[in-house]
């Protein structure tokens, strides 16, 4: 038995590899996948927020002179949780276009702090939106010239309905999205991990 | 229609992927192993083909990103390292294995030979048997004193391979 001889089977063995190219693109895909919901998303929470204002807006100028500060609070409030929740949304949207196939461990970077924001809006500011709002209607409730009865029953209402919705939809959708985007995170970082170990490579070159 | 990045990858994959996946089967001994780790490779290969800058040549910088991969796929993977078969199995071609041709068992068994050397002497050993040079193996692996050890990895597979054969008789 020689050396040359164990080369030539080992050259000669066959090949049974399969290119799977799809999880090649997979890499690609979820990321784009997921911008494209964000983007749709957004525009939707954007409309919705215009349009609140609007009716906030029509509410205000029709009925302040019959109202007290609390009212007035109340709908300044409103607009402006509309206006912050909408500025943090798109805070969260990737809107660089570098080609995805020539990304740099930079770009890698940047996705990463954006899927870090709508991680944290979906854990953070999604209950802290929920509270702020619920005063605002709460100081809209009690500012009406209703009974007393009437102003602590909307008040259950409100609050049952606004934690209630929120509470479902954390239940229903969001923590999906959360380990989702835990998913998308740790895919980056192992991307960005990898350039970093091969950027010797081209430098010893 | 392909742009050029996946034209110059197929390219590079259709010229390299025999000598690549040689190597995983070498590195580590069993198959959904080493597929997984060849699906790595072909990963960095993607992700590098536009960073190469055509300093070296386009085999030496495939194999160095493939010995790369493995390193830390094996770092990553603790737990698909080799483990030695038992006594009792000792060799991978018993008789159940008998409807396996002659040269596939040769192979199965120089496979398993490898497998029993030190993790970075499978990657020197793999690019011995793929006939690269000294140089090129130095290249490749970054060690400058690689000469004297190909030889005694040379030595201690024959040896392995020697050994496996008598217990066979």
């Amino acid at each position: 038995m020689n050396f040359k001889d164990l080369q030539e089977s080992w050259q000669a063995q066959p090949v049974n590899a399969n290119v799977d190219s799809y999880k090649l693109s997979e890499q690609k895909s979820k990321w784009q996948i997921r911008q494209r919901k964000l983007l749709r998303s957004n525009i939707i929470l954007s409309l919705g927020c215009l349009a609140a204002v609007i009716t906030l807006t029509w509410l205000y100028i029709s009925h302040n002179h019959e109202f007290g500060w609390p009212f007035k609070v109340s709908i300044g409030s409103l607009n402006l949780l509309m206006f912050i929740i909408c500025l943090i949304s798109w805070k969260s949207y990737a809107f660089k276009k570098e080609n995805f196939e020539v990304s740099s461990i930079h770009f890698i970077s940047y996705h990463i702090r954006k899927l870090n924001w709508q991680r944290n809006i979906i854990m953070k500011y999604i209950w802290v939106h929920t509270v702020l709002i619920w005063l605002a209607l709460v100081m809209y409730t009690w500012s009406s010239h209703r009974t007393t009865t009437f102003k602590f029953t909307a008040l259950a209402i409100i609050t049952v309905y606004i934690f209630g919705i929120t509470g479902w939809f954390w239940i229903k959708k969001l923590r999906k999205e959360v380990s989702k985007l835990n998913d998308l995170m740790a895919d980056l970082e192992y991307m960005k991990e990898k350039l970093l170990e091969n950027e010797d490579v081209e430098n010893t070159f | 229609m392909l742009n050029k990045h996946e034209e110059e990858f197929n390219e590079l994959i259709k010229n390299n992927h025999a000598s690549i996946y040689r190597i995983c089967r070498a590195y580590l001994y069993d198959i959904t192993y080493a597929d997984d780790l060849y699906q790595d490779i072909l990963f960095q290969l993607w992700k590098n083909v536009q960073n190469f800058k055509g300093k070296s040549k386009v085999s030496t910088w495939v194999y160095r990103i493939a010995v790369n991969s493995a390193i830390n796929f094996n770092r990553k993977n603790k737990n698909k390292e080799h483990i030695t078969l038992p006594d009792i199995i000792h060799t991978p071609f018993e008789e159940t294995l008998s409807i396996k041709i002659e040269q596939e068992q040769q192979l199965d068994k120089m496979r398993y030979c490898i497998s029993l050397l030190e993790p970075q002497d499978r990657l020197i050993i793999s690019l011995v048997l793929e006939d690269k040079s000294y140089k090129e193996i130095a290249e490749i692996t970054g060690n400058n004193h690689v000469g004297v050890k190909i030889n005694r990895i040379k030595g201690r597979l024959l040896k392995l391979m020697q050994l496996n054969t008598e217990y066979e008789f």
